[in-house]
């Protein structure tokens, strides 16, 4: 067994100095915070872990919507790092900027506290965030013409966003992504839920090491429901639940980003199921088309761990390795594909190598599988093993996406009915994205094959 | 549920891999979109005649000559061009700083995965590009920039008018 461990904190704790505000009160109970991935408390050596040297911080300031501020964006504005907007119920048709840093943003009840861009252009972002350590909690983003919740730093400026984390947060009918990180580390993305997508539901792009965990998340009838492209290192994709979207995982290396070639992600205790849903809204990138009906698909992606998934109900394939063609050509290397369980696709696994026939440290070992190509894959390409010659050239069925004109628009996709709020979301005590002290170490032994199948 | 036999093989691949895959021969998981990549949308040149007044003019006295333009180190001197061409990456104009001379038409090329759009960050500088013109790969869409003058622009879907995915044109007379 292996044992991974992740230092995601680097961040210098930040000593907040809270001002008081004429507008203000403070919230008075200890965030829980994100506390229920696997965790290894007892190991604090790792070189990149950072001791807290800091007495916690006092109580925060809280700025009310609509109480103390008409809008989010004003309340934003007005939000001193370390302070928390807390938002009440409403339907609000903003697109939010946020430039401070260690804000929280927090919806006083997740599914009656709404961010709704109405389908317009001129609201692209229901929540941009440029600023380190911000996290949003608990609300609704949807209806966006792009992106519901964009974590991103700042291509122009070099700057890489340090610190994000997104709660409890649904993001539904958003044309682009639903949950999205870009340029963006140490990050954790959790509790949320993603549909009706047309590209993937959740998005992590252009990082290596990204220092992010997805956990406890729900993507259905997206496009994609996870696109990670060139994204990797200390990047766990784990106890996820991907349902009936039309490709489920799909870390990717493409050229039109920085950092080619994606690497180095894990995917473990993941439930993908029912991939290949023709009631979802298509990409306009035929790319992702391509990849109809497969629930976890490597696309030029390399040295990846996918291990203690059930993908099941799959339209096309369980899994499928393969190069990919962009500007360059990417070839998929030293994927592991372990102790995974197959059921009820068409093909389990599939390997799909460029050119000639060895499987370029593709491995597949003590996976419950039924059916491949090549045949017998676990001998074939084993991950304890030496590979063999591959010969079997077997075709492939897979299933065709719908036609163009079958698609279904992404503003007709169903919405989600009420999703868990956070607990205690009008007492906890804010707790910015730069203490993300749960995630100082990674335990990936205690990831086990999920429960929900 | 509509099928088709995707014909995927290893020996496919490897001849996709060495040669064009032509779209009627749809062998790999990849060979369409290999093939489609050669294509693209040429938007419609649009003809701007940009008021220097107008632009960046708050601090300024109207009557004295306008402000210098402050010119960064960064920027890719491009006069002399009629047509300047200007790359967008995921999330990123390439060419982030071009000065060019009066007249020159900018055009921008879409290579990236996702939409983008060119506004101004002044407003009404110029003519925004909406995002339709510049959504998928290989888009393209261009404007004429015949008054000199400091052009500061953004993608609104990826920034603002001071963070993200920015860019400038400095017209030069």
């Amino acid at each position: 067994m292996r044992r991974l461990m992740i230092a995601l904190l680097t961040f210098v704790l930040f000593a907040a100095a809270c001002g008081g505000g004429d507008e203000a009160e403070t919230a008075t109970e200890p965030d829980t915070g994100s506390d229920d991935v696997a965790t290894d408390e007892t190991d604090t050596t790792d070189d990149e872990a950072v001791v807290e040297d800091e007495p916690a911080a006092p109580a925060a300031v809280v700025h009310r919507v609509p109480e103390d501020f008409a809008t989010i964006q004003a309340a934003v504005d007005a939000a001193a790092p370390g302070e928390m907007v807390l938002i009440g119920e409403g339907v609000y048709n903003e697109s939010v900027v946020v430039e401070t840093e260690n804000l929280v943003i927090r919806g006083v009840d997740r599914n009656k506290v709404i961010l709704d861009g109405e389908h317009s252009e001129e609201m692209a972002n229901g929540i941009i965030v440029f600023a380190n350590g911000v996290a949003v909690e608990n609300l609704t983003v949807r209806n966006y013409s792009s992106n519901g919740l964009f974590f991103t730093g700042d291509y122009d400026s070099d700057f890489v966003l340090h610190g994000y984390r997104a709660s409890y947060i649904t993001a539904h009918n958003n044309r682009k992504y639903g949950i999205y990180a870009f340029n963006a580390e140490y990050g954790v993305i959790e509790h949320s839920y993603a549909s009706g997508q047309t590209d993937s539901g959740y998005y992590v792009g252009q990082c290596q090491p990204c220092n992010a965990v997805l956990h406890n998340n729900i993507s259905e009838a997206n496009t994609l429901g996870y696109s990670g492209t060139n994204a990797g290192g200390n990047l766990y994709i784990v106890n996820n639940e991907f349902r009936n979207n039309r490709a489920g995982i799909v870390p990717n290396t493409l050229d039109s980003e920085e950092l080619a070639p994606q690497r180095t992600a894990v995917f473990a205790g993941n439930w993908v199921h029912g991939t290949g849903n023709p009631e979802t809204p298509a990409s306009d990138n035929a790319l992702w088309e391509l990849m109809f009906g497969i629930g976890i698909v490597l696309p030029g992606a390399n040295d990846n761990l996918v291990t203690r998934n059930i993908i099941e109900s799959s339209a096309s394939a369980g899994i499928a390795i393969s190069w990919l063609p962009d500007e360059n050509t990417w070839t998929a290397e030293r994927n592991e594909v372990r102790g995974n369980v197959f059921r009820n696709n068409p093909t389990d696994a599939v390997l799909v190598v460029l050119e000639g026939t060895d499987p370029l440290g593709n491995c597949f070992s003590d996976n419950e599988l039924s059916s491949s190509v090549p045949a017998d894959i676990q001998t074939v390409a084993p991950c304890d093993g030496a590979a063999a010659v591959i010969t079997d050239f077997a075709p492939i069925t897979f299933v065709s996406p719908p036609a163009d004109d079958a698609n279904l628009d992404y503003t007709l996709v169903a919405a989600p009915g009420d999703q868990p709020n956070m607990p205690n979301a009008l007492t906890a005590e804010p707790s910015p994205a730069n203490v993300l002290s749960a995630f100082d170490s990674f335990d990936l032994d205690a990831i086990e094959l999920p429960t929900g199948a | 549920m509509p099928k088709k036999l995707a014909a995927l093989t290893i020996a496919g691949l490897a001849f996709c891999a060495t040669t064009a895959c032509a779209a009627d021969d749809p062998v790999g998981l990849f060979a369409g979109e290999r093939a489609a990549s050669t294509d693209r949308v040429v938007s419609e040149t649009e003809e701007l005649d940009v008021d220097l007044e107008a632009i960046g003019s708050a601090d300024s006295d109207p009557a004295s000559t306008p402000t210098p333009i402050d010119i960064p180190d960064d920027a890719l001197d491009l006069t002399g061009f009629e047509t300047v061409n200007i790359d967008i990456q995921d999330n990123a104009f390439v060419q982030r700083v071009v000065v060019v001379s009066e007249g020159t038409e900018i055009i921008w090329t879409n290579q990236g995965r996702n939409e983008h759009n060119v506004r101004p960050a002044i407003p009404d500088a110029f003519e925004p590009i909406p995002s339709s013109l510049l959504a998928s790969k290989d888009s393209q869409a261009s404007l004429q920039f015949n008054t000199a003058g400091d052009y500061p622009y953004f993608c609104s879907i990826h920034g603002t008018a001071t963070r993200g995915q920015t860019g400038r044109v400095i017209v030069v007379d």
